[in-house]
C-alpha cells in the first residue's frame, strides 16, 4: 500500500468504518426505514450492542430513531438522515478509491 | 469490502421474499389469468360481452394487483413484522419508475412477439415451450438477482411444465390457460410451503426492553 492510499485510509469516517455500523449503515441505506427487531436480526448484534451503536449514529445525525407503540407494544424505527446517506455515499467512495489505489499498484 | 455491502444490500432486499408472500401473489395473478381466460373461453357469452370481458382484463388484473397489495401488508403485519421484523423499502423516483414501465414494456413486448412470430415461425418451437422457457429465464433472473434459491426450483418446473404443456392434445387456447394455471399453482405452493417453513421457524420478537 503506498502513502496516498494510506493517508486515504486515515481520513476514512471512522463512525461508518467500525463494522457492525457499517452493516446497520448499509441496511438503513438500503430501507426507508426498519424497526430494530429487523435490524437485530439481519445484523447479528446483541440488543445492548446494537442499542449503542444506534445511539452513536444518532447522536451523530446519520440516523433518525423514532419511538411509537404499535398495538400497545413498543416499536423503535430508524431510518438514515440526509446527512447519514451522504456521509455513507463518501464512504463509500473513498473505499472504492483506496482499493483502486491499492489495485493500481 | 465493497462485495460484502452489496451483499447486505441485496440480502436487506430479499427480506421482501422470506414469508412466500410475494410468490403467493405471483401464483394468485397467473391463476386469476387463467380462470378469466377460461371463463372467456368457455362461457357461452355474446359477441359484445366477450369483448368487454377482454378489454377490462388489464383493469381486473389491476384491481387484484392493488387487492393483493392490501392482503399481503395486513398479513405481513401481523405474522412477519412481529417475527423478524418491519422494514419499509425506499419508494421509487419518476424516473427510476419510468424507467421499470420502459423496460416492462419492452420485454412484454419482446416475450409476445417471441412466443407468437419468432418461436413458432422462425425458430419452429412450441408457443408453450417458448412461454415456460421465458418464464424460467425471468424466474432464474428474481433467483439469482434476490438470492432467493428454490426460485431455481420454480423456474425448472416451468420449464417443464411449457414441454409438457405443448405435447398435451387439446386445444391451443386451452392448452396455454391449462399452463397458466399450473404456473400460478407452483408458485402460490413455493409461497404456501415457505409460509408454512417460516411460521415453523420464528416466533414473536421482542423489541429491546
Amino acid at each position: 500500500m503506498n502513502d496516498g492510499a494510506l493517508r486515504d485510509l486515515a481520513e476514512v469516517d471512522r463512525l461508518i468504518h467500525e463494522p457492525a455500523r457499517l452493516v446497520i449503515c448499509t441496511i438503513l441505506y438500503t430501507v426507508k426505514e426498519a424497526d430494530f427487531l429487523f435490524l437485530l436480526n439481519e445484523s447479528g448484534l446483541t440488543k445492548g450492542n446494537l442499542s449503542s451503536h444506534l445511539t452513536k449514529l444518532e447522536e451523530a445525525g446519520y440516523i433518525d430513531i423514532r419511538k411509537i407503540f404499535n398495538e400497545k407494544k413498543p416499536q423503535t424505527l430508524c431510518s438514515m438522515t440526509p446527512a447519514g446517506r451522504s456521509a455513507f455515499e463518501e464512504y463509500r467512495k473513498y473505499f472504492k478509491k483506496i482499493i483502486e489505489r491499492m489495485n493500481g499498484e | 469490502m465493497k462485495d460484502k455491502i452489496g451483499q447486505i444490500m441485496r440480502k436487506t432486499y430479499s427480506y421482501w421474499w422470506v414469508d412466500g408472500m410475494a410468490e403467493m401473489g405471483i401464483g394468485l395473478f397467473f391463476g386469476i389469468l387463467a380462470a378469466y381466460n377460461y371463463l372467456i373461453e368457455t362461457l357461452p357469452l355474446s359477441a359484445t360481452v366477450s369483448l368487454l370481458m377482454a378489454i377490462a382484463q388489464p383493469l381486473v388484473f389491476l384491481a387484484c394487483w392493488f387487492g393483493y397489495g392490501r392482503l399481503a401488508r395486513w398479513v405481513k403485519e401481523r405474522f412477519t413484522y412481529r417475527r423478524t421484523g418491519y422494514v419499509a423499502y425506499q419508494p421509487k423516483n419518476r424516473k427510476n419508475r419510468a424507467v421499470r414501465a420502459l423496460v416492462g414494456f419492452v420485454m412484454g413486448f419482446g416475450m409476445a412477439l417471441t412466443v407468437t412470430f419468432i418461436g413458432p415461425e422462425v425458430l419452429k418451437i412450441d408457443s408453450l415451450v417458448m412461454v415456460g422457457g421465458l418464464l424460467a429465464l425471468v424466474t432464474l433472473f428474481l433467483a439469482t438477482w434476490h438470492g432467493v434459491n428454490r426460485l431455481f426450483v420454480v423456474a425448472v418446473t416451468e420449464f417443464v411444465l411449457g414441454l409438457w404443456g405443448s405435447r398435451l392434445a387439446l386445444e391451443a387456447d386451452l392448452r396455454s390457460i391449462l399452463l397458466m394455471a399450473c404456473i400460478g399453482g407452483v408458485w402460490f405452493l413455493s409461497g404456501l410451503i415457505t409460509f408454512a417453513l417460516y411460521l415453523a421457524r420464528t416466533k414473536p420478537g421482542q423489541e429491546e426492553a
